[in-house]
């Protein structure tokens, strides 16, 4: 099935003219009786040589997206319909979804949000929508029209310049019946409800004034019947230039090259701030102090590589766990969607405390899952939080205490206070983070609106209306006030404090680098780990549920450090969190992450470093720059001299002189696309010569490779990661995507030493299989990879258990930069001539 | 909140060096968390007992389904469920085999059968080591036994081929092997002041000289169905040794041989007189025990007879050390003096190697 899927989007991204599909994301949802689905989304785009001026880069857009069902034929139950009520209830079932669907749009969520002020974007682009999406069209054939509809890109890392403006995180929720499928083999259904969504998404963006969707992700939790379909993504406003075929365009470009300043362009809002979606906080820009920013941003994509970090990120995660009643069908569904609106704002209040805690402004690559069980909702949003140069310092949290004044409860409070400071001072020391002192004039500008709303009520009622309009802007000029109205609210700030910060030398992060952290050495740990918690007794309390779940994710991040411990100083990245509720009591929680050790001597990046940086960037080796042949366009007009100076900067800040780990990130960015084009290959057909030639690099390297190239290598040894880069070293050669399935079951549970034994046995087995796969691909490495499913059942009585993993990635060979700078000096016409032919042709 | 299931596993596999002592040394998981608690690691690290007794479990798991591996070290090598980094694995095969001094010598020279192995709880008690742990020793050294025991070619080669040892290791693993096969008396009363190293020491030099392997015939007739190489004595020099007899049972044989000696090392000993009223007694002895060599029986009380005539004379005389070297090598030099002796290159064979096992086994 998910070959003939790869197959069908193959197609499709032929038909749109594409001859690659990156970012591809592939599920199987495990309806139970409705069928098997496999669901796919990636972003289409065109593949060029790099000698060529031509965009390599989405020359594309908006995710192709196939459905393929097929009902399980062995079920003794062909029709599902049958189980479902009489046929008047039909149509309900339909109309279930559009009022029952959730956008986590709310003000709370989008506080950053912004307008493109002045000139900039101004006419061409940011403020009508229609203006870059236009553009971003212009290449599509008419074929592919109806693609339109959706701007989104599944990629989370994007080459300099592409990235504008970011809104901010828009997302999605609607909570479906699978039994009312009216044809369940038949993808309509199920595909309407995905339209809807993404409907819902794109209209989103535009409320933020955003033309395009990155980062984008669905994803769907299964109970019995009920099914919460999701997607997000951050609304974000694209560099037009990228979206045409190489071409520049007037004067416009030019001007929004002087007005984007580095590292700061993508923070500044792109909406309107007169006529803001919802109520935020605009500062002048830190950076540039020429345009607005929002006081935080939240994104579902990866920090951008020219992005100015002061200090070190960390991940932050929120959890929360609510019960709901046993119910069947639609009284479920209701239950549930009740439920969803309360649970979205509940973790964003968690996400923001706890980010104003660590005393940064913005999160990356938040991903929130909302996941549901037969008598509770679970939902687990993990982000990394950094502080960004440009947006405005995080106030402090104020507590509040809302009964009547008795002594001893007041010095509580002003006790809590002065432990939330303590906490903000201690981890504003422990991540680094020193932000420039600037002067209030410079900042403080008019800011035209005075509403100043930033600080977050919580709430646990509908009463948060009525609370927020209270004027707590006493105090602090954006002191985030919590208020503590019941023990509930207590716990919560009491789980505020109890989150135990890393062990030193430690640091965690679930995007692919950690900011601030730049000499990656070689040495990297991948591992899975899972566990599952039994609750103990029936008759739970929200709180008491939150807590433990609290305790097990947190037991388990101990855990990971404690046993990486031997790797210090080391960071954990790309932490992927899975919560599943496979049983009434049970929760299983599997995180997949990789440990890679760093430098800590050379590891001290400040901002300082920054602006040697850019001196370094004199020492560019034109290889790298050749990475991105949209500079060489803007090279062709010499009218643009400026701009394309300018472009020269940044890439060259963001490719010479940052860190060795950013750089493989940008050239295996390039070789994730090559990569995914032979992918595709496989299903289609006739791209293939221009793929394989692809690049001159490319060529480069192949002749590298028949230099000595493997024999360095430790036989047997394959790396895996969920990264898509490795660090030290570069991926010369991608042989394809990995996507495999596996099945185990056991009669003989004890014997193989319990559930424990069985599963590790089993991952370990399934990490040797990925590993042969790949070494008999001729590969040593797998990057991208991705545990996507682990569902895990057992039946201790009957001494049975059973397991599916699935889990993807991409093989690629490496050879690491010390090797290749022996072997590039040996041959060193092989990397400057291509370049040369490069730089002649444009 | 109880947990069910808890596992991690790492693309490479993780070893905790620490844990896997405490494993090795046969302590369940409880009892290791409780002695990782001693050892202070959670103040070093800030983790939670949950997190150790998570983390030993994991070990524990690891290894478990490791040992069958360990058990034929080149598998380890070759499997690819576990990806573990070569100096790792060496380690964990190292580590395993690894065996304790006080085990070893209450099983060294004892056949390793079922019946032995039923006395390891009397074992474990009287060393103070598990019970698991002497399984693990007691199998280790049965296992390399059988590998080894029907193969040509140096011991210790071979082992070191099946077994992926160290120099070191695979010597140790020889002389138990060889110990075993001959059936050594180590357990009596009287060598008890004996140390494994000493009984090895013994075993190599024995190896080296007094095996068919020693004489270097193999290459020649590799077909030929003889004993095993390095494992068994060479029955014909055993049957040799009968004629050195005459050293002692012909009288003037005996008393030119005493006064060869007797007139080099005069002046030269601190316990001359002791070893001129002695010296026929001592030669006696060393020569028998040569003479008896021929039957099973005398093999397997080498040792004890060595003890017996040799050292313990000599100790209660209180000779040094550097006596009884020199009054060893004159012995044995000052033969090649004896005009009527014709067996001298199989006196050297003989003495060559005990001069070295005396040596070693004088002391207290």
């Amino acid at each position: 099935m998910s070959g003939e899927l790869q197959r069908k989007i193959g197609l499709k991204v032929l038909e749109m003219r594409g001859n690659a599909v990156v970012g591809y994301l592939q599920c199987f949802d495990l309806e139970g009786e409705s069928g098997l689905v496999v669901r796919a989304i990636g972003t289409a785009c065109t593949l060029d040589k790099l000698s060529s001026p031509a965009a390599f880069l989405p020359a594309c857009n908006s995710p192709s997206r196939e459905m393929k069902e097929s009902p399980f034929n062995e079920d003794p139950n062909p029709n599902p319909h049958s189980s479902g009520p009489s046929t008047p209830l039909k149509n309900q079932t339909y109309s279930f979804s559009p009022s029952k669907s959730y956008s986590r749009q709310s003000s709370s969520s989008d506080t950053d949000l912004s307008l493109t002020p002045k000139t900039g974007m101004g006419s061409g682009s940011a403020g009508k929508e229609g203006g870059p999406f236009k553009a971003l069209l212009r290449q599509q054939t008419q074929s592919a029209l109806e693609q339109r509809e959706f701007p989104f890109l599944t990629l989370t890392a994007f080459p300099p310049g592409l990235l504008v403006h970011v809104g901010g995180v828009v997302s999605a929720r609607s909570v479906k019946l699978l039994d009312r499928i009216h044809n369940p083999d038949e993808p309509e259904t199920r595909d309407a409800w995905w339209a809807e969504i993404r409907q819902e998404i794109k209209s989103h963006a535009k409320a933020l004034g955003c033309h395009a969707v990155v980062g984008y992700s669905e994803s769907t939790s299964i109970c019995e019947e009920v099914c919460i379909l999701s997607a997000s993504g951050t609304a974000a406003v694209l560099n037009p230039r990228f979206l045409q075929e190489g071409t520049v365009e007037g004067s416009l470009e030019q001007r929004i090259e002087e007005n984007l300043p580095v590292g700061c362009g993508f923070c500044h809002i792109p909406y309107d701030e007169l006529n803001m979606p919802f109520p935020a906080h605009l500062t002048y820009c830190y950076n540039c102090r020429k345009q607005k920013v929002p006081d935080v941003l939240f994104t579902t994509i990866d920090l951008p590589t020219d992005a100015v970090v002061i200090g070190k990120g960390c991940l932050i995660q929120a959890r929360l766990c609510r019960l709901k009643k046993k119910a069947q069908a639609e009284a479920n569904a209701t239950a549930i969607s009740n439920l969803l609106p309360f649970m979205e704002y509940e973790v964003h209040t968690q996400l923001m405390n706890k980010l104003k805690l660590k005393g940064m402004n913005a999160l990356f690559g938040l991903r929130i899952q909302v996941t549901v069980g037969e008598n509770m909702l679970m939902g687990l949003a993990s982000a990394t939080g950094v502080y960004l140069a440009a947006l405005p310092m995080p106030g402090g949290i104020q507590i509040a205490g809302k009964t009547p004044s008795d002594g001893s409860y007041e010095q509580h409070i002003s006790h809590m206070q002065k432990k939330i400071n303590d906490t903000i001072a201690k981890n504003k020391e422990l991540y680094e983070i020193n932000p420039p002192e600037v002067s209030e004039e410079i900042i403080g500008s008019p800011i035209p609106e005075p509403r100043q709303r930033s600080r977050l009520l919580r709430s646990q009622s509908e009463s948060s209306d009525e609370v927020t309009e209270l004027d707590l802007s006493h105090g602090k000029k954006d002191a985030f006030v919590l208020e503590i109205d019941d023990t509930d609210a207590m716990e919560d700030v009491h789980s505020l404090l109890t989150d135990v910060p890393p062990p030193s030398g430690f640091y965690s992060c679930n995007t692919e680098i950690m900011p601030g952290i730049n000499n990656w050495t070689s040495e990297i740990q991948m591992f899975t780990s899972v566990r599952v918690v039994r609750l103990s007794s029936l008759n739970l309390t929200n709180q008491a549920l939150n807590k433990n779940f609290n305790g097990l994710c947190e037991n388990l991040l101990k855990s990971l450090y404690f046993k990486l411990r031997s790797m210090t100083p080391c960071c954990l990245c790309h932490v992927n969190f899975t919560v599943s509720l496979p049983e009434d009591e049970l929760i299983q929680v599997t995180v997949t992450a990789v440990a890679i050790t760093f430098d800590k001597n050379q590891a001290l990046q400040t901002t300082k470093a920054h602006v040697e940086k850019s001196l370094q960037r004199a020492s560019t080796d034109n290889e790298d720059l050749l990475q991105f042949p949209l500079e060489l366009c803007s090279d062709s007009l010499p009218s643009h001299a400026f701009s394309a100076t300018k472009e020269h900067l940044e890439s060259a800040s963001s490719n010479s002189g940052t860190p060795a780990a950013q750089r493989d990130r940008c050239s295996s960015w390039i070789e994730l696309i090559k990569l995914k084009a032979q992918t595709i290959r496989r299903g289609s057909i006739k791209t293939t010569v221009t793929v394989e030639k692809a690049s001159p690099m490319g060529d480069g390297n192949f002749r590298n490779r028949s230099a000595p190239p493997c024999a360095s290598s430790t036989v047997g040894v394959v790396k895996m990661t969920p990264l898509s880069f490795i660090p030290g070293a570069k991926i010369t050669k991608y042989l394809g995507i990995i996507n495999m399935f596996f099945i185990r079951e056991t009669t003989s549970l004890r014997e193989e030493g319990g559930v424990s034994g069985f599963l590790h046995a089993f991952i370990a087995e399934v990490f040797a299989m990925v590993r042969a796969h790949v070494a008999a691909l001729g590969g040593n490495a797998v990057v991208s990879y991705i545990m996507k499913q682990c569902v895990f059942m057992e039946n201790p009585s009957k001494n049975q258990a059973q397991c599916l993993i699935n889990v993807s990635g991409d093989a690629v060979v490496f050879v690491r930069e010390s090797d290749l700078e022996v072997m590039s000096t040996q041959q060193p016409t092989v990397n400057c001539q291509p370049s040369c032919t490069g730089e002649v042709t444009t | 909140m109880t947990s069910e299931l808890d596992i991690f596993v790492g693309n490479t596999t993780l070893i905790d060096e620490d844990v896997y002592r405490l494993w090795l040394d046969g302590y369940s998981v409880n009892d290791a968390v409780a002695l990782r608690v001693r050892s202070g690691i959670l103040e070093q690290t800030g983790a939670t007992a949950g997190v150790l007794q998570s983390d030993t479990m994991d070990h524990y798991r690891t290894f478990h389904m490791l040992e069958r591996l360990l058990h034929a070290p080149p598998k380890l090598l070759h499997q690819l469920i576990f990806q573990i980094p070569p100096s790792r694995q060496a380690l964990l095969i190292e580590r395993y085999y690894t065996f304790d001094e006080a085990f070893v010598r209450e099983v060294l020279g004892k056949k390793l059968s079922k019946g032995t192995k039923k006395d390891l709880d009397d074992i474990s008690t009287k060393t103070g080591i598990t019970l698991k742990s002497c399984r693990r020793q007691f199998d280790n050294f049965k296992r390399v036994f059988k590998v080894v025991e029907e193969m040509r070619g140096s011991l210790v080669d071979n082992i070191q081929q099946h077994f992926l040892l160290s120099d070191r290791l695979a010597r140790d693993y020889a002389a138990i092997v060889f110990f075993a096969n001959n059936r050594f008396e180590t357990g009596k009363k009287k060598l008890q002041y004996l140390s494994f190293g000493d009984f090895a020491f013994c075993a190599e030099l024995m190896i080296q000289n007094w095996t068919l392997g020693a004489v270097g015939e193999a290459p020649t007739d590799p077909d030929s169905q003889m004993d095993d190489m390095d494992v068994d004595l060479d029955k014909e020099f055993l049957q040799d040794l009968k004629e050195l007899k005459v050293l002692v049972a012909d009288k003037d044989l005996l008393d030119l041989h005493k006064s060869l000696v007797c007139t080099a090392l005069r002046g030269k000993l601190s316990v001359f007189s002791e070893m001129e009223t002695n010296f026929k007694n001592l030669s006696r002895g060393l020569v028998n025990v040569a003479a008896k060599l021929t039957h099973n029986k005398d093999v397997r009380d080498l040792f004890v007879d060595l003890v017996e005539k040799f050292v313990e004379p000599c100790r209660s005389d209180h000779w040094p050390l550097s006596d009884v070297r020199l009054f060893l090598n004159q012995y044995s030099l000052s033969v090649h003096s004896l005009d009527g002796f014709r067996h001298q290159v199989l006196w050297d064979r003989y003495m060559g190697t005990l001069r070295g096992c005396l040596l070693r086994l004088y002391h207290d």
